[in-house]
This record gives structure tokens, sequence and C-alpha cells, in this order.
């Protein structure tokens, strides 16, 4: 009897393990997708204002990270009545989820999902916003806005979650989150000095180092592998999940890139690079949802259509006079939107399109509606009252010169040696 | 004295550079520039929106020569920097007032050789 118990004891602890070995190398490899954020951003923008995006990135992991620890995560996944729950810190109950890793190690993988979500914002607001205010918004988004996101979706008790909600590692919790506050952030701010011309035409301002946004594309897609198959939050019983997910989120991000450099090839008679980065990225946030649920050729459609729309979405919203320097709205918004809402027409088991009727594309909808509409409205608010109060536009003279010379007193390329 | 500047095509500075070497007036400064001559204006295109008045990068070649070698130095510009297109650039010459060689403080004509 003794050995039995002995042997069960033993097995346990060795899931625990294998476990927490692949949470907490998914978890490392989400948080470089930090890494890929601050290149993307500073290739795409001008050199007088590199450093300050990296500075926005930096902000989102340090203070982002300090606000999702102290509140956020109590609000994300403390004993919830559906819409939030009151809990400070990392509880060291059973949060309800199955977990066979320890609570903290859980915490640190949904930092790197939190800090993601709040890094689309900084590239939306880049080249205009002023640090402290944007610094604000951050603690609010991560102490309170995208935990609430996270309790409906994933909380065990979350009223979207209760309604079959799949939203397997957070394109609409994280992408949408994200996208739609990029959104009325860069709507609040207004476009750069010169991005539209005296008829109001957009003009093109062209990032400063190409190759750079290409890197931070690349971490990027390399941090998506940690980012979609770690959301298992566990290998033991999910070894095949895992395979299918990571092959999944390849063939989407595959196929987004395909897409978009036939549509620019056809449209403009050239590839367009830097919009196949942002295709590739698109096919991703457009697969994050439906992952664990599409078949390969699935998965493959998904991305086709995630890098046809990014491309569509990065011309609408600049005619739109909406000032977006890196295309976050588009990739994370409108993608982050059309993934949550594929899961209901491609899932193999109860999507539209495999015979499983419209309940999920409903449940998905509404799903991915509120949110949306929810980070729209309250980023909107929130950039409001700062206009009216703090301020969140740096001066023009500020913004002429270039924000890491006047705010930060570096440039990115400095010297003749 | 003179000041050879000529304003070419990057993808020419090796071959300019060869040929002032082979000549014997190996000394040149070059500065990457942007700028644009009498040619039509084009127009690129960044993330989906046209990007006009582009400034074409060019490389600006400064010489300093004695009066004796300047036919050459010109020459052998012209020889090796015109693909017969519009953008081949321009060559300017201007006077020059004195050199001084740092090394040796010597000045004038001999501070070229």
């Amino acid at each position: 009897m003794q050995e039995i118990a002995a042997v069960a004891i033993e097995q346990t602890e060795l899931i625990s393990a294998i476990d927490t070995v692949w949470v907490s190398i998914c978890a490392a490899i989400i948080f470089l997708m930090e890494g890929g954020f601050a290149l993307l951003e500073a290739g795409f923008v001008r050199s007088k204002n590199a450093m300050s995006i990296i500075a926005k990135v930096f902000i989102d992991i340090t203070f982002g990270g300090l606000a999702f620890y102290a509140v956020g995560f109590g609000i994300a996944y403390g004993a919830s009545n559906g819409w939030f729950a009151f809990d400070t810190g990392i509880t060291d109950g059973d949060l309800g989820l199955g977990l066979t890793v320890s609570n903290k190690l859980f915490w640190f993988i949904q930092l790197g999902f939190a800090i993601a979500a709040i890094s689309i914002v900084s590239g939306a607001v880049a080249e205009r916003m002023k640090v402290w205010a944007y610094a604000l918004y951050v603690i609010i988004f991560c102490a309170i806005m995208y935990p609430l996101a996270a309790n409906w979706v994933w909380n065990p008790n979350g009223w979207l979650a209760l309604r079959g909600f799949n939203d397997f590692a957070g394109s609409a919790a994280v992408h949408a989150m994200g996208g739609f506050a990029a959104l009325a952030a860069a709507i609040v701010l207004g476009p750069r000095l010169g991005k539209y011309d005296q008829n109001g035409d957009p003009v093109a301002i062209p990032g400063h180092n190409l190759p750079l946004a290409a890197v931070g594309g690349f971490i990027l897609w390399f941090g998506w592998f940690g980012f979609n198959p770690g959301s298992t939050l566990g290998a033991v019983g999910n070894w095949e999940l895992i395979g299918t997910i990571a092959t999944n989120t390849f063939l989407a991000s595959a196929a987004g890139g395909v897409s978009t450099i036939f549509y620019t090839y056809f449209r403009y008679g050239q590839i367009d690079i830097t919009m196949t980065i942002n295709g590739v990225l698109a096919g991703l946030v457009a697969v994050t949802a439906g992952c664990n649920v599409v078949d390969s050729g699935s998965a493959i459609i998904i991305g086709l259509i995630a890098g046809v729309l990014v491309d569509m979405a990065v011309l609408f919203i600049d005619k739109k006079r909406i000032d977006d320097p890196v295309g976050a709205i588009a990739v994370h918004g409108v993608n982050g939107l059309f993934g949550t809402i594929a899961v209901g027409l491609f899932a193999s088991e109860n999507g539209l399109f495999f015979g499983g009727g419209t309940d999920l594309l409903a449940t998905q909808a509404i799903g991915v509606f509120v949110i949306g509409s929810f980070s729209f409205v309250v980023t909107f608010i929130i950039m409001k009252i700062m206009k009216k109060t703090i301020g969140i536009r740096v001066n023009r003279s500020e913004e002429s010169a270039g924000i890491d010379a006047v705010s930060f007193g570096v440039e990115a390329y400095t010297t003749f040696e | 004295m003179k000041k050879v500047e000529a304003i070419i095509r990057p993808s020419k500075l090796k071959a300019v550079q060869r040929g002032l070497k082979e000549a014997g007036i190996p000394c040149l400064t070059v500065v990457p520039v942007k700028g644009t001559g009498l040619q039509k204006t084009y127009s690129e295109r960044y993330r989906g929106t046209e990007l006009s008045m582009i400034m074409k990068t060019r490389i600006m070649i400064m010489c300093i020569v004695s009066d004796d070698n300047l036919e050459k130095c010109i020459d052998t510009i012209l020889d090796n920097s015109s693909e017969g297109t519009p953008g081949d650039g321009k060559i300017f010459i201007y006077n020059v007032e004195e050199a001084i060689r740092i090394r040796t403080r010597t000045r004038g004509g001999e501070a070229i050789k």
C-alpha cells in the first residue's frame, strides 16, 4: 500500500516537473517577444525617435510587469464572479485551472501575455506620445484593463469561458485588446506632424532601419512558438496537441506572408517587404485563437485571409487619417478580430464550415466584439482625460527635433568614431 | 591648384578610384550625399503610400590636384563614371588658395605631391 502511494506521489511530482520545464521555457520564449516589439518598432520609426520607442517597451515590461504582479493577476485569475475578481499579488490557492505548475510560474507566463498586449499600443503611439502619460496608461492597462479581458476569457468562471468561447492563446484577449486600444490611442493623439499634406492625403514617413524591423519580426515569429504552444500550460497529456498547435502556428504565418507577397506584387508590381513582415505577423495573430481546434488546411486559409486583410487595413487606416507608424492596428486589431471569429467558422468540431452551426460563431463574435469595444472605449476615455489634464503629446518643437534628443538626451546613432 | 568636386553614381566609385590611382593622382575624399538633379522626378512606395520628392543617393568625390593634373583627373572621372543616362552626375572645379600637410607643415604644391 505504502509503495503504491509513494509511486503515485512520485508520478505527480514528475508530471509537475515535466510541465514546469515546458512552461518555463515557453514563458522565456514569450518574454523575448518584447525584444521583437522593440526592434520592429524602432526600425519602423525615424532615427530621431528610435530610442524613445525602446524606452516605451522598457516601460511596458517594468511598469506594466509590476502592475500586473501587484493587481493585474489577482483581477484576472482570482475567484471571479464572471466579470472580475479581487485579489492582490500571486495567490497560493487553487485557481481552478487544473494547473500542474506552480501559481508563480503560471503568473510568469501570463506576464508575457500582459506585456505583449501593451506593447502593441506602444507602436501605434510612436514618435509623438509623452513618456510619462504613456507610463500611466501602461499601469492602468496592465493592472486593470488587460486583466479584465483575461478574466472573461481564461478564468474558469469568466463569462466568456463559461459560454465556450475559444480564444486559445489570445487573438481576442491579447491582440484585439491591444489592437483596439492602439486604435483609440492613435485617434486621440492625432497623426504625426507631416503625416498628411494640406489636402489630407497620407504622406509616407519611411522607417529608418528596415532590416532592424525585419529582425524584430523574426523575433516575434520565434516568440509565437512559445506563445501558442505554451498556452497548453503543460506538456504531459498535451504532446499531440502541442504538435498540432506548433504546425498550425507556422502554417498560418507562412500563408500570411505568401498572400501579402502576392497581393502587393499584383497591386504594385513589386513585392512590399515591410508589408510582408506585417503579413506574417497577421497570420500569427489570426491563428492564435484557433490553433488548438483547426486542422492544417484551415490554418493555411486563415493565414491567407489574414495576409490580405492586413494590407487592406494598413491602407484603409492611413486614408482615415489615423496614423499608425508600425501597422499595429492592422496586424493585431483587425486580425485579432478576424482570428477570433474564424474559430467559429473553421473549428473542426463545431465551426460553421464543418457543420457545427452558428452557436460557436455567435459566441466568438460576441466575445471579440465586447473585448474590442471595451478596450477601445476605455482607452479613448483615459486618453481624453489625460489629454485634458497632464497632456499626452510632446510639443511641436520636440516632435520636430526628435524625442530622443529633447526628452532623453540621447541619440540612437551619435558619434563619428 | 584646383579642387575637383564630382557627384557620381555610387556604383561608379570603385572604377573612378581605380582610374585615379592608375593615373597617379590617388588622393581623394568621398562623402555619401543625397540630392536631386535635373532629371524627371520619380517616386517610390513605402507601405502602400507613394513617396514623392525623393533624394537620390550619390557619392561626392573631392580631389585636390595641381593645375598640370587637372585635365587628367577630369578625363579619368568622365571615362569611369558615365552610364550615358540622366543621373550620371556633375563635375565642378574650384580654385584652391592653399594646401598644408599636417605632419610636416609643408605648404603649397609640395603638400599635395
